[in-house]
């Protein structure tokens, strides 16, 4: 299915030329045939804009996807991974068997003692499609999905800090620079809607300790800049610079760019660079955006109970309630690949403080979102992800009171969920040791969760793939098997 | 030098049916010798005999030296027989020479039988597994309903279960039972049971042949389209194991096929082009499928009843799944949706559309999952919905509709889940 390589410049060529005048021609026949139509004004004249794409290799479940990326790495053993009879182990040593000499940051491999923290927090049972589900206290809220959601206990990563952790989440590989999934996504996908990105990123801001979050994490690596995330702030512009400046008018930009676009395709038709093509694509998305936007983030039509479901922080620019509205709104919207981040899981210390707080700002929230869209009969074709980069300690990190201690990375076992299409509701997944340190039972790593759900989006993960370097790349790279006890 | 030889064993499709004659003719004319008492045949024709045995089987083993050829049992066992007719016609020749008749008689008997096998293994090769007893099989499938222990497992052992059996397990993937079927391979589940576009298994044979995840692999025998479309329509059936499913056998099977590639070819690019062009979001729900989903919910608000329409009108047959969510459409354009003769999902969310729009959904026969969500369509409306043969969920959230009137309705269409969320 691929072309060869290396492919021979002049066809090369000669393909370029020609598929630029295919899109010129569609993009000619389009302002005769639409004429009386209102979009015609916001349609490009400049031919290069248009991208085709491939489409799912079978029929798919989940049409998008909502991952809300938990930066830092909640402890699974304070949320999601029942451990009770840690109880009895209260400041005693982990023990080496179960360490087994496994690698430690610099923040605790120094530590004389490795003295076991049980959660300070209760736990209790829900009912979901199997005989229950033990979550923490901590989110009362989330619990309501129990009969929705697929708790997978099993996760585990390569990677042991937040950096390469989230790179590795994200791209599938842990040096930067490959394209992330959402690019992926819009790549495969494409946009269903052509006013708005097929990716975008939404961020929130932490309560305890927050890591850096660079924007090659939403990069689209050798994918092309079209299929970058997008990053709407908060506040009065989403977008920065999306306005027109003050004297400009509507109609003046359209010249501008159309102007602007002619020149652009000659310098294509003589450099045949793809960074060109990007450009103008982005050149034209933003202008779009300048009509969706501001309708994307007027909140003023959402009747008050259904503010209410997410929180009073809903009214907060910026806040993880307020994304997760906008979440909802987004996916309305046909917008292929909604990233949140929720910064501030990283704790080292001071954990029980700031857990709580954390996942009181994400509790209620998260909930209300998956509910909300539930009721408009979008949850069956929206896949849901919620994860950390990787898990916590078992032992605390520096000293252990009966009410404070914290934890280190841990990247051998953690816990997440996911809901919507085609994940298999109310169901856990894989199970940890005693310690909660070891998986005893359905590992499953991150290659395995990224082919499971590009199957749930209708692509075999190991022919989504884009030739450079000589090689056909896929985000599973050369791992990954789909794990059906994932999928409904 | 080695391109003449290559050449030279192509001609094993010429010169294998000079042994096959002469041979043939060779052996009748000693029985009947051997019937009057009479003595053996001169020996020229003995050699002619064994030369045309020995150029047919030498031009037969140049061919399969040809890279790309493959190896299969049918292969094999052809080219083995073929050398041992070979040799013993050179036997043949010695002893007849020796004039030893009695023995002579007796190896051309031999090597007569032998030639049956081996020939009609070369026809398999070239005419395909059952060449022979087609016409009988077909005779016998246009009538009857097929079930998987007839028709499917047959065709998987045949061509799957050498490399998915219990010798093997190529993907961690076994077709000769039902249980392992159901298992599914190392990429997860293989079939998808009602589901052909989501069934792994189809999805592999469907690619194209030069791809790596193709099957079976490309060097070895293919599907026909015939077997392709049987194990699709057992698929859509439900994959039973024990339930016979509708069949109508190969040759009408086939004519389908062949109307549906017609009908592929005139759907690009001519026809999605308006669509396309007016942003619709229009995209085939799997590869190598005609089947559409097309969604004109994000940036196609402003499109009124006529536009929707006429930009629809070009591909009514090929809609499976379509999103008028948050559209101006109205009522007016609720007749439209009877057209569709693959529709399954609709989605109407957000819009003008009322008990009266709901009436014209009347029996359609696919449609499967339907929103209503936040339009105004109240419990006399949807009370119309019971009519739907294959209706499976109804999304009802923020309408007129009442708890009452959705519990009385459900009990009256148990088969379909009306789901009101508040
Ligand atoms: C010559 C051996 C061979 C034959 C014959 C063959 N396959 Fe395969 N099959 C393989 C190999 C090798 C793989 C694993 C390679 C891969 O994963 O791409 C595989 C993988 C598969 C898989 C994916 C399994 C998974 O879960 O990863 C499916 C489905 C499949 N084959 C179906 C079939 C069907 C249906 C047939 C018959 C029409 C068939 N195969 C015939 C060799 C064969």
């Amino acid at each position: 299915m691929s072309p060869p390589f290396p492919p021979d410049p002049l066809q090369e060529r000669e393909l370029m030329l020609t598929r630029r005048r295919f899109f010129g021609l569609s993009a000619h026949s389009l302002g005769a045939g639409l004429g009386a139509m209102a979009l015609q004004s916001i349609l490009p004249k400049s031919a290069l804009a248009a991208t085709p794409t491939l489409g799912p290799h079978f029929r798919p479940k989940a049409k998008r996807v909502i991952y809300m990326h938990m930066e830092g790495g909640p402890s699974q053993l304070d949320l999601f991974d029942y451990k009770p009879g840690l109880q009895d182990y209260y400041d005693k040593d982990l023990p080496e068997s179960i360490r087994k000499g496994q690698r430690l940051t610099t923040m605790t491999s120094g530590q004389a003692r490795f003295p076991i923290a049980p959660s300070i927090f209760n736990f209790n049972k829900y009912e979901n499609n199997q005989d229950g589900v033990w979550l923490s206290e901590l989110l009362p809220h989330t619990a309501k999905l129990s009969k929705d959601m697929c708790v997978v206990r099993s996760m585990h990563t390569d990677s042991i800090n937040h950096e390469p952790g989230i790179t590795f989440f994200q791209t599938g590989n842990q040096q930067p620079g490959r394209p992330s999934f959402g690019s992926w996504m819009s790549y495969g996908l494409g946009n269903a809607n052509a006013n708005l990105p097929a990716f975008v990123v939404l961020i929130s801001q932490g309560i305890g300790n927050m890591q850096a979050l660079s924007a090659r994490f939403w990069g689209s690596g050798f994918l092309g800049g079209e299929h970058q995330g997008c990053k709407l702030r908060s506040g009065k512009d989403a977008v920065l610079y999306l306005n027109n400046p003050a004297g400009v008018s509507r109609e003046d930009r359209r010249r501008m760019l159309d102007l602007v676009g002619e020149l652009n395709e000659k310098e294509y038709e003589r450099s045949l660079d793809p960074e060109v093509r990007t450009r103008v694509a982005q050149a034209e998305m933003a202008y779009r955006m300048q009509m969706s936007v501001p309708e994307l983030t007027d909140i003023s039509t959402e009747d008050e109970k259904t503010l209410a479901m997410y929180g009073d922080d809903v009214h907060k620019p910026g806040s993880f309630a307020s994304n997760c509205l906008m979440a909802r709104r987004l996916a309305e919207r046909g917008v292929r690949f909604i990233q949140l981040y929720m910064r501030g899981w990283d704790q080292h210390g001071n954990l029980p403080k700031e857990i709580r707080a954390q996942s009181k700002a994400v509790d209620q929230a998260q909930s209300a979102l998956v509910k909300d869209l539930q009721r408009r009969g979008l949850l069956d074709d929206t896949l849901v992800l919620w994860s950390g980069e990787f898990g916590r300690t078992v032992y605390s990190q520096g000293t252990l009171t009966k009410t404070n201690y914290g934890r280190d990375h841990h990247p051998r076992c953690f816990s997440l969920w996911m809901a919507g299409g085609g994940v298999n509701p109310g169901t856990v997944y894989g199970a940890t040791d005693d310690f909660g340190y070891n998986i005893t039972e359905n590992p499953v790593s991150v290659h395995d969760l990224h082919a499971t759900l590009l199957h749930c989006l209708g692509f075999d993960h190991k022919n989504l793939t884009f030739p450079t370097q000589g090689r056909d790349m896929r985000l599973t790279d050369v791992f990954g098997k789909v794990i059906p006890g994932l999928m409904a | 030098m080695t391109e003449l030889l290559l050449v030279f064993g192509r001609f094993h499709v010429v010169f294998l049916h000079l042994p096959l004659g002469i041979f043939f003719a060779l052996g009748f004319v000693e029985w009947t010798a051997w019937r009057k008492s009479q003595g053996p045949v001169p020996r020229v024709w003995v050699a002619l005999a064994t030369a045309s045995a020995l150029l047919a089987a030498t031009s037969g083993w140049l061919l399969h030296e040809e890279p790309g050829r493959g190896e299969d049992w049918v292969m094999e066992w052809h080219e083995r027989l073929g050398i041992a007719i070979a040799l013993g016609s050179i036997l043949c020749l010695w002893l007849h020479r020796k004039g030893k008749v009695k023995q002579y008689r007796r190896t051309l008997c031999l090597l007569v039988t032998a030639l049956l096998p081996a020939g009609h293994f070369g026809g398999m090769m070239t005419h395909g597994d059952d060449f022979l007893w087609e016409p009988l099989k077909q005779a016998k499938e246009i009538s009857a309903d097929a079930t998987y222990s007839s028709h499917i497992a047959p065709l998987l052992k045949a061509r799957c279960v050498n490399c998915h059996g219990a010798r093997k397990q190529k993907g961690e993937l076994r077709l000769d039972t039902p249980d392992w079927i159901l298992a599914g391979g190392e990429g997860g589940l293989a079939i998808e049971p009602n589901a052909p576009l989501e069934s792994e298994l189809l999805y592999r044979i469907r690619l194209p042949l030069e791809d790596e995840d193709h099957m079976p692999p490309e060097e070895k025998r293919q599907l026909k389209p015939s077997e392709l479309e049987l194990l699709e329509t057992w698929i859509h059936a439900g994959a039973s194991f024990e339930d016979p499913f509708p069949w109508v056998g190969q040759e009408e099977q086939t004519l389908e096929v062949a109307a549906v590639e017609e009908e592929k070819e005139s759907l690009e690019p001519m026809n999605l082009a308006p669509l396309k062009d007016a942003l619709v979001h229009v995209q085939p729900l799997a590869a190598n499928t005609d089947a559409l989903w097309i969604d004109f919910s994000a940036p196609c608000a402003d499109m009124d009843d006529a536009q929707v329409r006429a930009l629809l009108r070009p591909v009514l047959q090929h809609i499976v799944e379509l999103n008028l969510a948050r559209t101006i459409i109205t009522d007016e354009l609720m007749p439209l949706f009877q057209e569709m003769p693959r529709l399954e999902k609709l989605d109407l969310r957000e819009t003008a559309i009322t008990d009266v729009g709901l009436k014209n959904l009347g029996h359609h026969p696919t449609l499967h999952t339907l929103n209503l969500v936040s339009t105004r369509v109240t419990d006399v409306g949807i009370s119309q919905l019971k009519t739907l043969p294959s209706l499976q969920k109804v999304w009802l959230w923020n309408t007129a509709c009442t708890a009452e009137g959705v519990t009385s309705l459900q009990k009256e269409a148990p088969q379909t889940h009306f789901i009101l969320v508040e």
